[in-house]
């Protein structure tokens, strides 16, 4: 590797990006979090008195809860069906490239408008959801209109997106050698018990970086809620990014939206902490270098 | 011999069983992953009362009315404006990404400069950082600079290469290219640069086409930053105009055209996703799961 | 694999130094908008914009009277038409309004006016081109309201009434021959109905809020709020209020919360395009004559025919009637180039014989005499526009107060009667968390415009 300052230059444009569209928004949100900027009105400085009225906001706090459900639902879900799916494909299996691509393009076109559209239509009252297991006998469901069926309906759409933890899975999986599954059964173990004893702690860095980024995109999903159950009955789809948006891009309370993306913010990080915080207890580095 | 044989016939019968349990988890999954996609396709050729009373995707009849009158929407601008706007951002984002990653990605993966450790953790901090808390100052930022209402908020952090993944993903590749190359060419007497286009960018192209493949499927379907920024109807793209099909008084009342205009949105992500599967594979692998 | 671990000291480094930056950092947001430079004609074709929202017949024949107009002015003004739907109207209007994009000439919900133009110069001022436009087709009285601080700001369109419309034919397939004219009557008739599809409902009333003061008008003889902008309903009338229309969404007259969010949504909106309303599932809905022709197409298309109900009287009744407001308004952007022709276009679609021809009634009623006297020359004040005309003439209202339609005041009569419905809360909390809401943001309003 060279020692030399042209690499400065090199990076340079990424460095004048950073410091004007990331470092300075970031820190900005923190300034206007303490004032009542509204886009029209001079701010005044207020101290923390949007932070006091977000913790006295019961609409707030129903979507910090609404937010947390959510991640809980999604994502360990996610991440074992995605874990339970690529430990089949990874079986020397026919057609596999098939089955890859099935599970593969749900993630690919999750963030599409077309999807949220595509959703509505299943889970409406007289949709196919409800004909489908009308099949079984069972009762239509409302499924936009009762608390627990609107979060099943954006916690379905997450989940069904399984696609890059599992690829992800999936390459990790394969760089697991080959021979300490034989060993495993020559000495006789099941297939079960080889998969939690060998091949669970062998890829725990790879579920830690997997479980880390679908929380950090869960704590902030959009997309999902806002365009097919909105707020939901009582709000129980009402999701604190959704809240901020609101307070932000439709009242223009963004002294108020910043206070809130910034607890929001501090929400994820202590959560990121502490995953990092365990990690030493079940991750297992196989190298220390890199 | 004989007790071995038998062994053996046991443990085909066993791999026989388990394969078939295997096949029988994937399929039905499967089909439970794409059903939803199939069911569009179907619907898109349905009249509202075939969508509302049949679980089946087959629809009656084929034809090709309701992509027509979706089409042309209820505006007087038809889909054709909303895909041209998404193009008009999706094409420079994805050219500025490139030329701005590789650039900064090659300053990191191949030279020794003051700082650069804790640039590298920047770089990997900002990936992780949670786009909700830098929103709301950015929007008062392009505001504040007259640019709202255009795709210069949309395209700008491309320019320069604020879209980390992309940097880590070639900074990832390039330090699989061994250096001797380089090494040779310096001898030769290139420069740096030189060097870059001449030696690297060819060794790079798999790591350029994931690039391509991703910026565009996601910059195609991304829907909050046109929500914030773009709100003259000639200039939406095709998220919202979706969106706009779904809302309650868009004037469509055959729901086979929202369904139809749903699935030519997803149809470019799926062309390019079928044209190109193995470069997409190996992005998604190897910025997840090495490093 | 130490980069895991550098991560996370990172974001704790990235952190400090965010914090140790905040000092010295930012405040220059705080710079006001600075509009436009309004400037001249370009010389060459002067080219506007023009935003409105509605449905789709109105999408349609705003458009064509668009389009008549740039023909007839080819080579000088073209307009470019800016349609929405009736979600979000508040939010993009706000963003276009703040950040400066808004359309030339633009479609102004009439409480707007107060919130952004309460010194009279949130707009162009109307009165520089009167010339162009031709004020004296409007009754003075009438286009006072859209006069701010002795400044003409926007035109008022026409007048908005709240009604009960139903879907005749709907009623005529249950065996029902005569409309219903009491609330009584209705869940008579909500029993027929329920007996073929126990989904549906007589009456979707977009927001509890409707139903809620044409109760209260009629049991009080108040308007929700007196001229000064003060209170005229109190907590008790609240309650009895949401046990009047718990009442009814049980007896399927009224459509319940529920079923609303279930195939609506969480907005009020119109549902002239809903399935359900399509479909017959909904019988009816409560809503301003403005919206009377666009149900009455989606209606027609199917077969089905729409009605204009008798108002229903509930019993005891101090005042027989509803609620009114000015519908739409017009305006003209404070930073548009070509005022002057966008007053021409506004002449063109609000006075010109062509022009109100092709807009047709998909604004509800017109308040311009040569636009009435042009319409009815077409032969298009027929059928039910013809009795939402009459409607309108006959009904006895009172007028809503120009601070009605802030957002807080619908959010509190929603949310609160959500929980209710839903049984988070009694009608007693229900009716306070209202009433408290409602007094909190009226105090404020009060303070602002007085």
């Amino acid at each position: 590797m060279k020692h030399s300052k042209i690499g400065l230059l090199y990076i340079l444009p990424w460095l004048a990006g950073m410091l004007v569209l990331t470092l300075y928004p970031f820190v900005n949100a923190l300034v206007i979090s303490f004032t009542d900027y509204n886009l029209v009105r001079e701010p005044n400085f207020i101290g923390f008195e949007n932070y006091v009225t977000l913790f006295k906001d019961a609409d707030f706090l129903s979507t910090l809860t609404a937010t947390v459900k959510y991640t809980i639902f999604t994502v360990p879900f996610q991440l074992a069906f995605a874990l339970f799916i690529a430990y089949i494909l990874n079986f020397k299996l026919k057609g596999i490239n098939f089955y890859r691509t099935a599970y593969y393009i749900p993630s690919l076109l999750g963030g599409n408008v077309a999807v949220a559209v595509l959703w509505r239509f299943l889970f409406q009252q007289e949709g196919f959801i409800n004909r489908f297991i009308g099949l079984f006998g069972a009762a239509p469901i409302p499924w936009f209109s009762s608390v627990n069926g609107a979060m099943a309906v954006i916690v379905f759409l997450k989940v069904w997106q399984f696609g890059s933890s599992m690829l992800i899975f999936l390459a990790a999986l394969k760089d697991v050698p080959q021979e300490l599954y034989e060993a495993a059964s020559v000495d006789g173990s099941t297939r079960f018990y080889s998969f939690f004893r060998i091949t669970i702690p062998l890829i725990t860095p790879t579920i830690f970086f997997n479980l880390v980024m679908q929380m950090v995109n869960a704590f902030q999903e959009f997309n999902g809620p806002y365009l097919v159950t909105g707020r939901g009955p009582l709000n129980a789809t009402y999701l604190t990014s959704m809240y901020i948006y609101d307070n932000a891009f439709k009242y223009f309370n963004m002294g108020y939206a910043s206070a809130a993306s910034w607890v929001l913010f501090i929400i994820i990080m202590a959560v990121t902490a502490v995953l990092f915080a365990t990690q030493n207890r079940w991750v297992f580095y196989s190298d220390e270098g890199n | 011999m004989n007790r071995l044989s038998k062994l053996e016939q046991r443990r085909r019968r066993r791999n026989l069983i388990s394969a078939v349990i295997r096949y029988g988890i994937l399929t039905a999954v499967a089909l439970i992953m794409i059903y939803p996609i199939i069911w569009l396709v179907g619907a898109t050729f349905k009249t509202n009362n075939e969508i509302f009373t049949t679980v089946s995707f087959i629809p009656n009849r084929i034809d090709f009315t309701p992509y027509i009158e979706g089409w042309k929407t209820r505006t007087q601008f038809t889909f054709t404006t909303f895909f041209l706007n998404t193009f008009k951002y999706v094409i420079p984002k994805i050219l500025f990404c490139l030329i701005s990653s590789t650039l900064v990605a090659y300053g990191f993966a191949r030279f020794q400069f003051p700082l650069k450790k804790f640039f590298f953790s920047i770089l990997m901090a900002t990936m992780f950082l949670p786009a909700v808390v830098t929103r709301i100052p950015l929007y008062i930022l392009w505001k504040n600079l007259g640019l709202l209402d255009t795709y210069i908020p949309l395209i700008a952090p491309t320019v320069f290469a604020n879209e980390p993944f992309f940097v880590f993903m070639l900074i990832q590749f390039l330090r699989s290219i061994p250096t001797y190359l380089d090494e040779a060419a310096t001898v030769d007497g290139c420069n740096s640069f030189e060097i870059l286009i001449r030696i690297l960018l060819p060794a790079l192209k798999p790591a350029i086409v994931s690039c391509t493949i991703f910026q565009f499927i996601w910059s195609f379907n991304d829907f909050l930053g046109p929500l914030i920024y773009v709100t003259t109807l000639s200039k939406y793209p095709v998220a919202l105009a979706l969106k706009m099909s779904i809302d309650q008084s868009s004037g469509i009342v055959e729901w086979n055209q929202i369904l139809a205009m749903s699935f030519l949105a997803l149809l470019p992500a799926l062309i390019l996703f079928f044209a190109a599967q193995k470069y997409f594979v190996e992005g998604v692998t190897s910025t997840g799961a090495k490093g | 694999m130490g980069l895991r671990k550098k991560t996370g000291m990172v974001c704790a480094a990235a952190l400090a130094v965010s914090l140790l930056a905040a000092g010295c950092s930012g405040s220059k947001t705080a710079e006001p908008v600075k509009g436009d430079t309004a400037g001249k004609d370009t010389g060459g074709v002067a080219e506007l914009t023009f935003s409105w929202w509605g449905n789709d017949d109105r999408h349609q024949a705003t458009q064509k009277a668009i389009d008549a107009f740039n023909t007839a002015h080819e080579g000088k003004i073209k307009v470019t038409g800016e349609p929405s739907g009736f979600g979000n109207l508040e939010e993009t209007f706000a963003t276009r309004y703040a950040g400066g994009t808004a359309a030339d000439i633009m479609t102004v919900n009439y409480p707007w006016l107060l919130q952004y133009s309460p010194d009279g110069a949130g707009f162009y001022d109307l009165d520089q081109v009167n010339d162009t436009f031709d004020f004296s087709q409007y009754d003075p009285e009438f286009l006072k309201f859209g006069e701010r601080k002795g400044k003409m700001q926007v035109i008022p369109y026409g007048q908005n009434t709240l009604g009960v419309y139903l879907n005749k034919s709907a009623f005529e397939r249950a065996g029902i021959k005569e409309l219903p004219k009491t609330f009584d009557e209705y869940k008579k008739a909500a029993e027929a109905f329920t007996k073929a599809d126990p989904n549906s409902y007589l009456i979707v009333s977009p927001t509890f809020r409707f139903a809620a003061i044409y109760y209260l008008q009629q049991k009080t003889g108040k308007g929700e709020f007196a001229d000064d902008l003060s209170m005229n309903y109190t907590q008790e009338d609240y309650k009895e209020a949401l046990l009047w229309y718990k009442d009814l969404a049980d007896a399927h007259v009224f459509c319940s919360r529920k079923d609303y969010i279930e195939n609506v949504g969480n907005e009020p909106v119109s549902i002239a395009q809903n399935a359900k309303f399509i479909n017959g599932g909904y019988a009816g809905v409560l809503e301003w004559t403005g919206g009377i022709a666009s149900n009455a197409k989606t209606l027609s298309d199917k077969g089905d025919e729409l009605a204009i109900a008798p108002l229903p009287v509930i019993e005891g009744a101090k005042f027989e009637g509803t609620m009114a407001k000015p519908s739409l308004t017009f305006a003209i952007s404070k930073d548009s180039k070509n005022p002057k022709a966008a007053a021409e276009f506004l002449q063109y679609i609000l006075n010109d014989p062509e022009g109100t021809k092709l807009m047709g009634s998909t604004r509800g009623m017109v308040a311009s005499k040569a636009a009435k006297a042009s319409l009815e020359a077409d032969g298009q004040i027929t059928g039910v526009v013809k009795d939402a005309y009459d409607f309108t003439e006959n009904a006895k209202v009172i007028n809503n107060s120009p601070i009605f339609e802030n957002a807080t005041f619908t959010n509190a009569y929603e949310k609160n009667y959500e929980k209710f419905e839903f049984g988070q809360s009694t009608a007693d909390e229900a009716a306070k968390a209202i009433f408290d809401a409602i007094s909190e943001e009226n105090a404020k309003l009060v303070q602002q415009y007085k």
